[in-house]
């Protein structure tokens, strides 16, 4: 019998990885495309974990069992995806700014991302704006994403914005900001392209200045 | 500062004081150097952190040392941590899978198990420690009783809460034979630091919340035996006498009435900016003490003086008009505040 990827879906919204393996081996050796099981069972998946955060029904353990889940599986199909299959939605690189060395909310964005299909390049906490436009440069991302826990490590962003500026990046490459104190007002006043209270939201910001570019 | 201990058990009592105590850590090189009269030079920091902590508050929570910002070093796990200026950060965990947490609780839990209550000698130089301590506060109160709950250890101390959140589904036994070990651990520090100290209050440090959400749900924490927990704390701290402050970043009011009902007198540090709503919370649990409450995210660090002086003000006759207020910053006085912000709030809160 055919694996039903939507009990793929499922072992990943519960983040049972063993189950999730089991079934995604199953479905490669039935034959199913990689790109499908990605779609249908895992990116499926974790579309209904980032709503259900979205809503406050589901909470970090939740999302980290289903972004591990999900790794997981990725480990198994990756390596069978062809070059066309393999293009992600788009690339993002990410990092919490310079001063400040809070990850929680950057990781959770980041594990978002890539479950919902993006390559994101994590380049940790305490990023000095230049190391994120050389990262941007190198990995040709569509979008740099910014962190900030502190009041006093907000206006790393703008220097951030500035730099892209500066090395002529925009507006092929968007920048969104989140963290804490960081609101829709501080994006506009810094000249970001976007704002994002929590990370299921990230990911359809990103989403939505992707499609707006295409 | 004078009078601390009366201001205190009559603000917790319920009764309005002659003014409202304070109650925060200091973090904060300018207003240190202010309130001790000498800068922090490396001669001597821990004496005149704590002569500037003993002026400015009558509650000092905690008194970290400064240290030398980027200096580093590996703990016997493996993990590499980084000093900041009044923090330090694990940078990176020496044990990686959650097999390996596995492996090194297993071998850890005997270790927590072992030991007997603390015998009269232990509590004696306990107690001889905090009275050196308090003489150097001249007068404020040192919060020496901070019971940890056994998640809170498990997450903070050990091995942070995504890879609790992987051994909690993968090795669920052997965690919660971990957190039983690791609260017998506390009950024998409890009863250690609990009986003697001066200060009224025992402060439990239980980091559950961030901006506008909790980290874990209700059911986790119900399921990890949070709550009980919690009320095993409180129920020890009040056979000592010692009112129960339950500190948690974030946004709490999911969980508030479970807080409560495990049996806390009070809450801190009240974080606006996480949404938390002093004024509600006092109209909702008018017996509950509020410790902090003035906004450390933007207020204290960005308006002007005279807006600091109104919102403490405002504070103050709101949400203290009957006691129960510890008035502080929702967060602590780190080096983000400037010193002429902490002044405007400490005079405010000074005038009574």
């Amino acid at each position: 019998m055919a694996v039903d990827l939507q009990a793929l879906a499922e072992c990943i919204i519960r983040g049972n990885k063993n189950d999730a393996l089991a079934l995604a081996q199953q479905a490669i050796e039935e034959g199913m495309a990689p790109q499908t099981i990605i779609n249908d069972g895992l990116i499926a998946g974790m579309a209904v974990v980032g709503q259900r955060f979205k809503c406050n029904e589901y909470y970090i353990p939740e999302v980290l069992l289903a972004a591990r889940a999900m790794k997981e599986c990725m480990g198994l199909l990756r390596p069978l995806l062809t070059d066309a299959d393999a293009k992600p939605k788009g690339t993002v690189v990410i990092a919490t700014v310079k001063g400040d060395l809070h990850d929680i909310g950057k990781n959770l964005v980041s594990m978002m991302l890539q479950g919902n299909g993006f390559e994101v390049v994590d380049l940790g906490t305490d990023v000095d704006p230049d190391e994120l436009i050389r990262a941007a440069k190198q990995h040709r991302a569509d979008i740099i994403a910014t962190s900030a826990l502190l009041t006093t490590t907000m206006p790393a962003m703008k220097e951030v914005v500035a730099a892209a500026d500066e090395a002529g990046i925009r507006p092929a490459t968007r920048i969104i900001i989140g963290g804490a104190p960081v609101t829709q007002e501080y994006a506009q006043e810094i000249g970001a392209d976007g704002f994002a209270p929590d990370a299921a939201s990230a990911v359809d910001l990103a989403q939505s200045l992707l499609a707006a570019a295409a | 500062m004078e009078n601390s201990r009366a201001l205190v058990l009559q603000a917790c009592a319920g009764v309005r004081p002659e003014r409202t105590p304070l109650f925060d850590s200091l973090l904060n090189d300018a207003v240190i150097a202010h309130f001790a009269g000498r800068p922090l030079d490396g001669t001597d920091d821990a004496a005149t952190v704590a002569r500037a902590a003993g002026k400015a508050l009558d509650v000092v929570c905690r008194m970290p040392l400064p240290d030398q910002a980027g200096r580093t070093w590996t703990d016997e796990r493996g993990s590499r941590h980084v000093a900041g200026r009044w923090n330090d950060w694990t940078v990176a965990h020496g044990l990686q899978s959650p097999a390996e947490w596995a492996a090194w609780i297993a071998r850890h839990i005997e270790r927590y198990e072992a030991g007997t209550l603390p015998d009269a000698q232990s509590r004696a130089a306990a107690a001889a420690q905090q009275r050196a301590m308090d003489r150097r506060l001249d007068g404020a109160l040192f919060v020496h009783c901070r019971p940890a709950t056994a998640l809170n250890a498990a997450c903070y101390d050990h091995c942070g809460f995504e890879t609790f959140s992987y051994l909690w589904m993968d090795y669920r036994d052997l965690v919660e034979h971990w957190l039983r070990a690791l609260q017998s651990a506390r009950r024998r520090c409890l009863a250690l630091s609990a009986p003697t100290t001066a200060c009224p209050l025992a402060v439990v440090y239980a980091d559950i919340a961030f901006n506008h959400r909790l980290i874990f749900s209700p059911a986790m924490l119900a399921e990890v035996g949070f709550f009980d927990d919690l009320a095993d704390i409180c129920e020890q701290c009040h056979r000592y006498g010692l009112q129960v402050i339950f500190h948690s970043d974030g946004y709490l009011m999911e969980v508030l009435p479970d807080l409560v009902a495990a049996g806390i007198d009070g809450l801190n540090p009240i974080e606006a900016a996480a949404g938390m709503d002093i004024h509600a919370i006092r109209r909702r649990y008018p017996e509950l003490i509020l410790a902090g409450g003035v906004d450390a995210a933007r207020l204290l660090p960005l308006a002007s003086p005279g807006e600091v002086r109104r919102e403490t003000r405002r504070i103050i006759q709101a949400v203290g008009s009957e006691g129960r207020l510890l008035i502080g910053s929702s967060a602590e006085v780190d080096d983000t505040i400037p010193l002429v912000n902490y002044l405007a709030f400490h005079e405010e809160a000074m005038r009574g």
